[in-house]
C-alpha cells in the first residue's frame, strides 16, 4: 500500500439538490491516518461531503476515490468506510451486543470470533458488561460510545463522524473530544469529523477544512487557520477578531506601509499591494495590549516595552468579565470599536480598566493579518 | 371551570355507560349464552355445560373454522404483499403528492362496502367487464366462471380490506428514520438484508396491526362471502350468522362468536408483545 497516496480523494465534486448547489467544484485530499475536520455553519455542504464519501449520495459531477480506486458509483456496503451518525442511529430493536456485532454478522464471521471482537470493541469504549442492555435505555454518552464501537469493529479505512458530540452536554463533550483524539492516535485510523464548533475542530484535528456555501474557504492546520486566515469569512468564523479598514501607502519586501485609523505603520504581509489599495487589518483580541495614557505618561519603563509609535488611542467603553480573562471594549478615536482580551495580573485580581479611561492599544509587529479589501 | 368539570364528568360517565350497555353487557350475555342449551320452546335454555364448544370441535365445524382461517390468512398475506411496497412508496413520496395518494386510498371508504361488493359482481360475472375485456382481447373465447368461487371471495375481501393494511403500514414506515437504513448499509448490509434485518423489525407494530385489521374482519365479513361466494358458507361469520338467523341455535352461534373473540384476544397479546420488545408505545 502506498502511504503517500491520499486515502480519500474528492476531485472537482459538485452536488445539486433541487436546483441548489450543495457543493460546488470541491477538491479535497485526505491523508492516511490524519484527523481531518470539516468546519462550517449548517447548510455549508460539510455533511454532503461526508455522505458522498460514505456512499449515501452520488455526486452530480466529479469523482470520489478511496485508496486510489474510483468509488463514485459504489454502494455504501461495498466501501471500507464506517460512519458515526449525528444521532447515532443505533438500531432500537437490538441490544448493545447485536448493534456492535451487526457489521461482522453481515460479513458472516464465525460466532466465536464475533463474540470476541464485540467484547474487545466494548472494552475499547469502556462499556464492558453492557452487552445485553437495550440501546434505548442508555445515556447519550453511552449511546455515543456504542455507535463508535459499532463502526470501529469493522476496522474501516476511514471513520466518518457527523457532528457526533452535538447532543452531549458541555462537560461530556470535552471528555469525548479527548477520548476520540486518543482513540484516533492509538488506532491510526483516518478520522473525518464534521462540526460547526471551531473549538472542537481545533482541539482534535491535524487539519481543518473551513467551508462556506458549498465551497472550501481554507484548508490547513488549526494554527494556520487561526493565525493566518486567508479571507474575512474564515477570520470571522474562527474565534473573535477585530477588523480595521486601512489603506496601503507603499509596499516593500514582505511589508506594507499602511494607514489605519490615523496610524501610519509597517505591517507584515505575504500579499502584494499597490499604493492606494484598500485593505483590512485583522487583529485577534488576545494579541492586543491596552495601557492607559496616564500610566504610559507616568511610567517610563512601560514606555520602553509598549511600542507607543504603533498604537491607536481610544476610550474604554466597557469591560466584560470572563472568569480567567476579561474583555475591554475600546472605542478608537476614529470611531471603530475594538475588543482586547486581558489577563488578570497576579497581584491585582480586579478589572484594571474603567469605562471612560483614555487608553492606547498596541500589538507586536507581525501579529496582524493584512487581507485584500472585501465588501 | 365548574361547568367544565361537570362536562368532563358527564362525557366520561356517558362513554362508560355506552360501553357497558352496548359492548360489555352484550358480550357477557353472548358469553353466558355460549354455555347454555337450546330447545324447541326457547332460544336459550339455562342448562349449563361446555357442550357447544364440544360441538364446535366436530369435524364439520372444525372444517368451517379452518377453511375460514385459511381463507382469511390468504387474504391477509395478499394484502400485506400488495400494501407493503405501496406504503413504502407512499412514505417516500413528497408531501404534496403523498396527500393525493392517501386520498385515493381513502375515497372508496365513502361508499358503503356492501354496495362496493355488489359492484364487484358487475365486474366478475360471466357478462361482466373482466370477461368482456378478456374476450375482446382474444385471450379467452368462453367467459370464465369467476363468480361464486373462493377466488371471488378472496378478491372481494382483499379489495375491501386493503386500506386497513395500507394505513398502519404507512404510519409505521413514515415514522421509520431513514438513518437506520443508512446505518445498516454503512455496516455492510445489502438493501435486501437491510430490509429484513432493520426495516421489517422496526415496522413490525405496523405489520401486526395491519394484519389484525385485515385478518379478523376477513373471518367475519359474511356478506362478502354471501354476495361473491354464493350459497356456500365459507367464513366463520356466515356460520355465526346462520346459527342466529336460520338454524336458530343461539348457544352454538354464541360459542363460535366467543371463539372468534378469544382469537382476537390472542392476537392483541401478540401485538402488545411485539411493541413491548421495541420499547415503543403501542399505537393501534
Amino acid at each position: 500500500m502506498n502511504d503517500s497516496l491520499p486515502v480519500i480523494q474528492l476531485h472537482t465534486v459538485s452536488k445539486v439538490y433541487d436546483g441548489q448547489w450543495a457543493l460546488r467544484d470541491v477538491s479535497l485530499n485526505v491523508r492516511r491516518g490524519e484527523f481531518l475536520t470539516i468546519l462550517g455553519p449548517s447548510g455549508c455542504g460539510k455533511t454532503t461531503i461526508l455522505r458522498l464519501i460514505a456512499g449515501f449520495e452520488t455526486p452530480s459531477a466529479g469523482t470520489v476515490s478511496i485508496d486510489g480506486h474510483d468509488v463514485t458509483a459504489l454502494a455504501p456496503e461495498h466501501r471500507n468506510i464506517n460512519t458515526v451518525f449525528q444521532s447515532y442511529a443505533l438500531f432500537p430493536h437490538m441490544n448493545v451486543f447485536e448493534n456492535v456485532a451487526f457489521g461482522l454478522r453481515m460479513k458472516q464471521r464465525p460466532k466465536e470470533e464475533i463474540r470476541r471482537e464485540v467484547s474487545e470493541a466494548l472494552r475499547m469504549v469502556q462499556l464492558e458488561g453492557f452487552e445485553n442492555r437495550m440501546v434505548t435505555k442508555l445515556s447519550g454518552g453511552q449511546q455515543q460510545r456504542v455507535a463508535i464501537a459499532r463502526a470501529l469493529i469493522n476496522r474501516p479505512l476511514v471513520l466518518l463522524l457527523d457532528e457526533p458530540l452535538s447532543a452531549l452536554d458541555y462537560r461530556l463533550r470535552k471528555q469525548m473530544q479527548l477520548d476520540l483524539k486518543h482513540l484516533q492516535r492509538k488506532l491510526g485510523i483516518t478520522f473525518i469529523l464534521v462540526t460547526h464548533d471551531q473549538e472542537e475542530a481545533f482541539s482534535m484535528s491535524d487539519r481543518v477544512v473551513v467551508m462556506n456555501n458549498g465551497q472550501i474557504e481554507q484548508m490547513g492546520t488549526p494554527t494556520s487557520i487561526y493565525e493566518e486566515p486567508q479571507n474575512l469569512y474564515v477570520a470571522r468564523f474562527v474565534g473573535e477578531i477585530n477588523i480595521l479598514e486601512a489603506k496601503v501607502v507603499e509596499q516593500s519586501e514582505g511589508r506594507a506601509r499602511v494607514q489605519v485609523q490615523g496610524l501610519d505603520a509597517f505591517m507584515r504581509t505575504k500579499h502584494v499591494f499597490a499604493p492606494g489599495d484598500k485593505v483590512h487589518i485583522l487583529l485577534r483580541p488576545e494579541d492586543l495590549r491596552v495601557e492607559t495614557l496616564k500610566d504610559l505618561a507616568e511610567d517610563p519603563d512601560l514606555e520602553d516595552t509598549f511600542s507607543r509609535e504603533r498604537s491607536l488611542t481610544g476610550t474604554v467603553e466597557e469591560t466584560i468579565y470572563k472568569g480567567a480573562t476579561y474583555d475591554v471594549a475600546v472605542r478608537l478615536d476614529q470611531g471603530t470599536l475594538v475588543m482586547a482580551t486581558e489577563f488578570f495580573n497576579e497581584d491585582d485580581e480586579t478589572v484594571y480598566f474603567r469605562a471612560g479611561d483614555r487608553v492606547a492599544v498596541s500589538w507586536v509587529e507581525g501579529w496582524e493579518v493584512v487581507l485584500p479589501y472585501e465588501n | 371551570m365548574k361547568t367544565n368539570g361537570f362536562f368532563k364528568q358527564a362525557v366520561i360517565i356517558g362513554s362508560i355507560a355506552w360501553m357497558a350497555l352496548f359492548a360489555f353487557i352484550p358480550n357477557i350475555l353472548v358469553g353466558l349464552a355460549s354455555f347454555c342449551s337450546t330447545s324447541a320452546q326457547n332460544f336459550i335454555e339455562p342448562v349449563w355445560g361446555f357442550h357447544n364448544y364440544g360441538q364446535l370441535m366436530d369435524q364439520a365445524h372444525l372444517d368451517i373454522l379452518l377453511s375460514s382461517l385459511r381463507l382469511s390468512g390468504l387474504v391477509t398475506l395478499i394484502c400485506l404483499v400488495v400494501a407493503y411496497p405501496f406504503a413504502a412508496i407512499l412514505a417516500r413520496t413528497r408531501k404534496d403528492k403523498r396527500n393525493t395518494l392517501l386520498l385515493l386510498v381513502i375515497i372508496p371508504f365513502w361508499t358503503n362496502s356492501l354496495v362496493r361488493t355488489y359492484a364487484m359482481t358487475a365486474m366478475l360475472n360471466s357478462s361482466g367487464i373482466v370477461n368482456n375485456l378478456l374476450i375482446f382481447l382474444g385471450i379467452i373465447s368462453e367467459p370464465l366462471a369467476m363468480m361464486y368461487t373462493p377466488g371471488a371471495v378472496v378478491l372481494g375481501l382483499v379489495y375491501t380490506l386493503l386500506p386497513f393494511m395500507i394505513l398502519p403500514l404507512y404510519a409505521a414506515l413514515e415514522r421509520l428514520d431513514r438513518r437506520y437504513l443508512e446505518a445498516a448499509r454503512d455496516l455492510g448490509a445489502s438493501p435486501w438484508k437491510a430490509f429484513w434485518r432493520v426495516v421489517v423489525p422496526l415496522t413490525m407494530p405496523g405489520i401486526v396491526s395491519g394484519c389484525m385489521l385485515v385478518f379478523l374482519p376477513g373471518i367475519g365479513m359474511f356478506y362478502v362471502s354471501d354476495v361473491l361466494g354464493g350459497a356456500r358458507a365459507m367464513l366463520l361469520g356466515n356460520f355465526i350468522r346462520d346459527q342466529f338467523l336460520s338454524t336458530r341455535n343461539w348457544p352454538l352461534g354464541a360459542a363460535a362468536s366467543v371463539t372468534l373473540t378469544a382469537l382476537m384476544g390472542i392476537m392483541l397479546l401478540l401485538y402488545w408483545h411485539s411493541t413491548r420488545r421495541l420499547g415503543q408505545d403501542s399505537a393501534l
